[in-house]
């Protein structure tokens, strides 16, 4: 019986000791092969799971967790995470070390059940006897601009520019808020960006083909304006002049430093029926990027326009990156109706952004979820422009992302059998060395792609189990989470590429954040990746030899062994790669080059051949005649 | 020993006639049908031919032409080899049903014979491109693209002038023919997919019925 238990005991501390480590991933990797589905290992495992508890936002049974909360940045600067808690309306700011750093603006205060306790700390009874309790209001307010009082109205979306500063898209009001650290650690507010002059006519105005126009009276408002702290005084002045509301908040917020109008200030614009057409109107940003110059690229709700471009002051510039609408027959029909006709009959619009991120060459990656089946289709098969579920927008406003594999970057190949379903992109986070990981909320996988838009692995998963989500709302590469989780130590070599590879995903369900590692295999791929994109080809055929040791079927590492034998002129055993990574064209490339060389060396025995063979037969033809003339003396046929 | 030497050297006397009605169409299936010149060992042999060449161009066409040339598994000889006979057997019966109810004037026989002999350039070609395939880049697909056209092209021509020859039919009348001969096979084929489903449903119900007097009793 003791025996029994004794080892029980040691297969249960086992177990422990195992999933310490990491837990098992709840889903099987796999990757696309010329149409086939074929398992490979493991490339990510979930280590570790942070919530409202871990954080210490959630600290006893009254105290507010999270609620729907619907994006996270990571700051590169000093590794702080922010967190939009949408449905309270608050910003949570935690250290790289998953700790509670700072709250930003809250829809109500918290309330604290305490102890009635006298001045020397002793509960003081009431004249039954009983302990008091009292309900302990910790205000938690809104943040301070201007020397006024400021809330956020459900944010949707935050980022941090590469000087660390925290952008805030305030969904509610239709602004965007910008956070500085100052002395103290803390983040402050040194910059609002009210929805530009002009805006909402252009939001309005019905345009089937995104166009790229400039409004003239942008500029007048903010003109005198720049990023400069001290003036940004004159900017909200000048800014509230065409915006309505929130001068009225603004106003009430100032009062409310005294008492009642601070507790629903994040309400007054959802309740204030004069503000609230011009409040947002059409103007809801959901999703932010900031270039190193300041430029904001904001994605509103229900814009069809494509991305809405603002400078650094705030004043609207353009619109870009729109999807070319199809020319359908409806689109042509469209131009013939009537205004009554038009308003009854369905838009063909482009489809809207549903997030954007930043990548190191200041390009903005962007996601598309609200996609049609027949588009993605399309797009799987001819790379049509219409169905991309990722896109790569140039200043210019063009699609430059490369599309070098087989399938296009835009999830799963969705008609393919267990495979069943298309992707919904609704977030994507890019690595320095361009690698990209894009996270689908239908399947709750990550896709994680090469610069050549090749795919790396699948890894995630939906589901109730530790490391599966729920919904997953955002993705981020923690570039501080290697060295401060212990998985690395700061001064190994590898330490470079680890920062790079630890991926948070923000369930907005459940509230939490999973934070992936890769694995030995991860880590092998992306090494090689690295390796080859820099051109150092004796160490990546040395790893992608590595990688075929865990999976024989990888098609990218036979491809990325054959595309360096191709660059080293070894055309036959490319050719074999290619053939085994089931790489028609790149096969035909590299044949093309060993049937020119074998050719070469071929053509001279050749050519030699067919004049011998020409000789001989004209000699005998001349002999036989020079014979006949000497038989016949020289009479002729006769 | 004669004897067999005389009946192969008769054989091969025979085969080259598939290669003058080849380049002489018209006179060539006349004398086919008229002259009594179609031996049934030779339309078998071209049968067989068609199918073996078509399984070895899927098998052994160069990869920058061929996707099935690294997928093995992909390849079925049987159910492969199954298709092209189910084509040719398809073509020789709805092309009887069809030109008899025309007034056609060839038979079977006759329909089995000219088809066999029309499927000459397409065996030719493609196993001259199977073999020319490992010779060729991608840049030069287009001259693959195009001698495999011919193949088709020519015995689309062949048949063309065998039916024309064979039911004594116009040049326009013989179009109307093959194109109805063409819906006929998609009507088989229909015809074909219900009866077997049909024949499922009623084994259906057959073994339903087994199954419920077994289980009671």
């Amino acid at each position: 019986m003791i025996k029994k238990l004794l080892t029980g005991v040691a297969i249960a501390l086992i177990c422990c000791m195992f999933t310490a480590t990491a837990f098992a991933a709840p889903y099987q990797n796999y990757n696309f092969n010329k149409g086939w589905v074929t398992a490979e290992p493991q490339a990510y495992t979930p280590y570790k799971i942070i919530d409202a508890v871990t954080m210490g936002v959630q600290t006893g049974e009254n105290s507010q967790g999270m609620l729907n909360p619907s994006d996270m940045a990571a700051s590169t600067v000093n590794g702080d995470i922010a967190i939009a808690d949408t449905g309270n309306s608050r910003i949570i700011i935690i250290d790289k070390k998953y700790q509670l750093k700072q709250y930003i603006s809250t829809k109500m205060e918290s309330v604290k059940t305490v102890l009635v306790v006298d001045e020397n700390g002793e509960p003081l009874l009431d004249e039954n006897g009983n302990l008091q309790y009292t309900q302990e209001t910790t205000d938690i307010t809104g943040f301070m601009y201007n020397g006024q009082r400021y809330r956020l109205s459900s944010p949707e979306g935050l980022t941090f520019n590469n000087a660390g500063q925290l952008y805030v898209c305030d969904t509610g009001n239709g602004r965007i808020v910008r956070f500085t650290l100052d002395e103290s650690g803390q983040y402050a507010c040194d910059m609002i960006f009210n929805k530009p002059a002009g805006l909402d006519e252009l939001l309005n105005a019905e345009d089937e083909n995104a166009t790229v126009t400039d409004p003239g009276a942008t500029d007048e408002p903010s003109g005198d304006t720049d990023t400069d702290q001290n003036n940004t005084g004159d900017t909200d002045q000048s800014a509230d002049a065409d915006n309505g509301s929130d001068t009225e908040q603004e106003g009430e917020a100032g009062e409310g430093e005294s008492g009642e109008g601070e507790t629903e200030g994040g309400e007054t614009g959802e309740g204030n029926t004069s503000g609230d057409n011009t409040t947002g109107g059409k103007y809801k940003p959901i999703k932010v990027v900031v270039s190193d110059g300041g430029t904001m690229y904001v994605v509103s709700k229900g814009n069809h326009k494509g991305l809405i471009e603002l400078s650094s002051d705030g004043s609207f510039t353009k619109f870009t990156g729109a999807t070319k609408v199809k020319q359908t027959l409806s689109t042509l029909l469209r131009r013939i109706l009537t205004d009554e006709q038009k308003a009854g009959s369905k838009l063909n619009l482009s489809t809207e952004y549903s997030n954007v991120c930043l990548d190191a060459d200041g390009m903005i990656f962007g996601t598309i979820n609200a996609l049609e089946a027949a588009d993605l289709f399309s797009h799987f098969n001819s790379k049509s422009e219409i169905g991309a579920a990722i896109k790569r927008i140039a200043p210019t406003g063009s699609d430059i992302l490369v599309r070098n594999d087989v399938y296009p970057p835009s999830g799963d190949l969705g008609y393919y059998q267990e495979r069943s379903e298309f992707s919904k992109m609704v977030d994507i986070a890019v690595a320095s060395d361009g690698i990209y990981s894009a996270l689908d909320s239908e399947k709750g996988r990550i896709f994680t792609y090469n610069n050549s838009g090749e795919l790396l692995f699948i890894f995630g998963a939906k589901g109730s189990a530790e490391g599966a989500f729920a919904e997953p709302a955002a993705i981020n590469i923690l570039t501080f989470a290697a060295v401060e989780d212990g998985i690395i130590a700061p001064d190994d070599e590898e330490a470079e590429t680890y920062t790079q590879m630890i991926i948070a995903v923000l369930d907005s369900k459940t509230a939490r954040i999973t934070l992936f590692k890769p694995t030995e295999y991860g880590k092998l791929i992306r090494r090689a990746t690295m390796c080859q994109q820099n051109r150092e080809y004796d160490e990546a055929v040395r790893l992608w030899e590595q990688v075929l040791d865990q999976a024989s079927n990888s098609r990218l590492a036979y491809t990325g062994i054959g595309r360096i034998q191709y660059v080293r002129g070894e055309y036959e055993s490319a050719c074999e790669n290619f053939m085994r990574a089931y790489n028609q064209s790149e096969y035909a490339e590299a044949y093309a080059k060993l049937r020119n060389e074998r050719m070469e060396v071929a053509m001279p025995y050749i050519m030699t051949g067919i004049v011998v063979l020409v000789v001989f037969f004209v000699g005998k033809a001349i002999f036989k005649k020079i014979r006949r003339f000497i038989k016949t003396g020289g009479k002729g046929d006769e | 020993m004669s004897k067999v030497k005389a009946a192969l050297k008769q054989y091969f006397s025979d085969f080259r006639y598939v290669f003058y009605c080849m380049l002489h169409p018209f006179k060539g299936f006349w004398e086919l049908k008229h002259d009594k010149k179609a031996r049934m060992a030779v339309s078998v042999t071209l049968y067989i031919l068609f199918v073996i060449a078509g399984l070895i161009f899927k098998q052994f066409a160069a990869y920058s032409f061929n996707t099935f040339a690294v997928r093995p598994e992909n390849i079925n000889v049987f159910s492969d080899a199954g298709v092209f006979i189910l084509i040719v057997l398809l073509w020789c019966y709805s092309n009887w049903g069809i030109t008899t109810l025309f007034n056609g004037e060839g038979s079977v026989k006759d329909i089995f014979h000219y088809t066999a002999y029309s499927l000459m350039p397409y065996i030719i070609f493609t196993l001259a491109l199977t073999v020319l395939s490992q010779f060729m880049t991608v840049d030069e697909g287009t001259i693959f693209t195009f001698l495999n056209f011919l193949g088709i092209f020519w015995t689309g021509l062949l048949l063309y002038c065998g039916t024309m020859v064979t039911h004594q039919y116009g040049a326009i009348g013989t179009i109307f023919a093959i194109i109805c001969i063409a819906l006929g096979m998609a009507l088989i084929m229909f015809i074909g997919m219900l009866f077997f489903f049909l024949l499922q449903q009623i084994f259906g119900v057959v073994y339903t019925i087994y199954r419920e007097v077994t289980m009671r009793y």
